[in-house]
């Protein structure tokens, strides 16, 4: 897996629509956003950020909504957004991106935003032939609060090469252009099994301690 | 003698002027959508508010000094306070609806775009949009403040409000409607209706009054209805209204047609569809029945060359023809003969000046309003980038300059995608021989995003690019 140089980048970013390979990213505002290793991605003008609420916990396995809990803001540009301290919201980047099937990319800070103690993307990999605008998870780790402001440059993406073209379904955030909300409260297959699995074993420690226990000699 | 009351009211006066003030503030253009002076309160406000708080010392001194005590300037005073009273009640509605807007409600570049084409069409009015809990379009005109003659009554602005459906919001295929509510404003600035009938030979005009006069008397002996003096007669009156608004509706829906290119047509046709009313049955005085504006917008479209791009989406081109094979009718949503009867005759006059009032949409200039050719080109790029699951006509290019001058075209271009390729582009993204309706919703809901998205960056792109005074250099981090 090769890190793609600034040549590389500009190629496929030029390349036009439809042709393999192309790495899409629009609007590209300005030229110098493709680096020597990495473009840089600005932040977009929606968030969702949490409400407080009374529930207890965000729990996905229970019936609730993250509309419950969640919603959806619009900061222009040209306006800020005060981060409070150990606050986190879902951001989004103002690019709209459409990687290629032989490339992956992951997602990092930049270096002057971390240092103000902003954290922008903690689940940061970027599968092979995703489109649409990425979800940042921006949360403020410093003491103090902090000002964002949409349309300025947070991040940079960094691409890898793969060694063959990724055969990868569709993501189900595919062709977002906002924050969206976690997928784990209308999914909960997974948590489903795992409960059955559960009850399973919760069966066999009751039949368990139903058993009679051996006679003492 | 001046009541409390009165001076209450001229206090409340000055105090929503300064709170107007103070919310004009938050609907400056300038800080939330960097965009010149469009939208922005045209008329000094401030000195309107000079002029208020001049009033309302004037009735202070007035109560409280005898020799001030003239019952005629005090009542002249109050005429012209309540006026202002009135005029800035309907402004700060307006206000406080458009602060209430934000992106989130609305496709703010087509808000915007429509702003230039009606500041370049009907000048120094301020135009303004809004959301309502109603399921329909509406427009809302404010009048300008009158004074006494050849007093100095500082004007604050002529607005129009245009209020879509909150149930519509961001969807930009049917945000497009908004056109036909700018028509409305055209209409009255611009004196269409005046034009047209002053575009029919004298002679004919002649003939129409002795027709009117004669239709009239028929139509009192054969229903038995009351009679009025002059053009207080109610049945001329209702003749006249409904010419009056049937042909403004016919004309803004050409004109919407000229300005917003076809997508008009499907969000017209979508609109009716949604709202689950007959094609036929759905007519009042103020509005005629679909069907008739569907055959209006088809002869429209022939006239502006947009046939072509019509033809290329099948379902509009099926639209269209299935409405064109009818038979004109106008059922009866009311059991009432005489209004049937009357509002039959009225079609004739408004079949007769639509031939004078169709020229005037063709004369609309050709800057504003997005061609065929410039569409086709749009479209090609558009429908490649959506096929990609991309934005459309977004994507860069080798300048960096991913957007169209005009967004209508980004619309359009999105819609034609929408209506035709949609399927397919399902089909082949996920497999799926055939989408359920759920699969389509998602989709077109998805093409709705997409192309907001792509408006919203066309407009950032097009701000960006403007010289500006601040630093480009930035350190790489």
């Amino acid at each position: 897996m090769a890190v793609l140089t600034k040549q590389e980048l500009e190629r496929r970013v030029r390349t036009p629509p439809g042709s393999p390979g192309r790495i899409g990213i629009t609007p590209l505002l300005d030229s110098d956003q493709i680096g020597s290793d990495s473009i840089d991605i600005r932040l977009g003008s929606y968030f969702t950020v949490f409400r407080r609420t009374r529930m207890a916990c965000l729990d996905v396995g229970e019936d609730s909504s993250p509309y419950d809990f969640q919603e959806m803001i619009h900061v222009p540009m040209g306006q800020r957004l005060i981060i409070p301290p150990s606050m986190l919201l879902l951001g989004v980047t103002l690019e709209y991106m459409a990687v290629p099937s032989d490339l992956c990319c992951h997602v990092v800070t930049r270096s002057s935003w971390g240092r103000l103690g902003v954290i922008i993307a903690t689940a940061v990999w970027v599968h092979p032939n995703f489109t649409g605008c990425l979800t940042l998870e921006l949360v403020n780790n410093a003491e103090a609060p902090v000002a964002l402001y949409p349309g300025t440059e947070v991040g940079q993406l960094v691409f890898h090469s793969l060694d063959s073209d990724a055969q990868i379904a569709p993501s189900q955030y595919e062709g977002q252009t906002r924050p969206l909300y976690s997928k784990l409260f209308s999914n909960r297959g997974e948590i489903e099994r795992v409960r059955r699995i559960g009850d399973r074993f919760h069966g066999v420690e009751q039949c368990m301690a139903r058993a009679p226990q051996p006679l003492r000699p | 003698m001046v009541e409390k009351r009165w001076v209450e009211d001229a206090a409340r006066t000055a105090y929503r002027l300064a709170k107007m003030i103070v919310q004009e503030g938050r609907v400056d253009p300038e800080r939330h959508f960097m965009c010149g002076d469009l939208g922005r309160f045209r008329g000094d406000v401030g000195e309107s508010c000079q002029w208020a708080v001049e009033k309302l010392s004037d009735l202070v001194r007035l109560r409280d000094s005898p020799e001030y005590n003239d019952k005629l300037q005090i009542r002249t005073l109050l005429r012209k306070t309540a006026r202002l009273n009135e005029r800035l009640g309907a402004i700060q509605r307006i206000v406080a609806d458009v602060a209430g807007m934000s992106f989130l409600d609305i496709p703010s570049p087509l808000v915007l775009w429509l702003q230039d084409v009606g500041h370049k069409l009907v000048g120094d009015i301020g135009l303004l949009v809004s959301s309502t809990g109603e399921t329909n379009f509406q427009f809302e005109w404010t009048p300008l403040m009158e004074g006494e003659p050849g007093e100095k009554v500082p004007q604050v602005g002529q607005y129009c409000v245009m209020r879509f459906p909150a149930s519509q919001a961001n969807d930009p295929f049917m945000s497009v409607i908004l056109f036909h509510e700018l028509g409305h404003c055209y209409f009255l600035v611009r004196d269409v209706f005046q034009a047209a009938v002053q575009g029919v030979p004298k002679s004919r005009r002649d003939e129409w009054q002795r027709e009117v006069v004669a239709l009239a008397d028929r139509l009192r002996s054969k229903y038995n209805l009351p009679h009025g003096p002059g053009s207080q007669d109610p049945i001329l009156a209702r003749l006249g209204e409904i010419v009056y608004h049937w042909t403004a509706e016919l004309f803004c829906d050409s004109f919407a047609l000229r300005v917003a290119g076809p997508a008009y047509l499907y969000a017209s046709y979508m609109f009716h569809a949604g709202r689950d009313i007959s094609l036929q049955a759905d007519w009042s005085p103020d509005h005629p029945p679909f069907a008739v504006r569907l055959q209006y917008l088809w002869d429209s479209a022939e006239k502006l060359s947009w046939l072509d791009a019509l033809r290329r989406v099948p379902a509009v081109a099926q639209w269209m023809e299935a409405s064109r094979s009818e038979e004109l009718r106008f059922p009866q949503p009311v059991q009432d003969e005489a209004v049937v009867e009357l509002t039959s005759e009225a079609f004739r006059y408004v079949k007769e000046l639509w031939h004078h009032v169709l020229p005037q949409v063709l004369s609309l200039p050709e800057s504003l309003c997005p061609g065929p050719d410039g569409l086709d080109h749009v479209s090609k790029a558009a429908r490649a980038a959506l096929k990609d699951y991309q934005l459309p006509y977004a994507h860069p290019a080798q300048d960096f300059r991913p957007c169209a001058d005009n967004p209508m075209l980004i619309v359009n271009a999105a819609l034609e995608y929408v209506l035709t390729d949609m399927s397919s582009a399902w089909g082949r993204r996920f497999r799926k021989d055939k989408p359920s309706l759920d699969d389509e919703a998602e989709f077109q809901q998805k093409a709705c995003e997409l192309t907001l998205k792509a408006l919203e960056d066309a407009l950032i792109v097009q701000e960006w690019q403007r010289p500006h005074n601040g630093s480009s250099d930035k350190a790489r981090t």
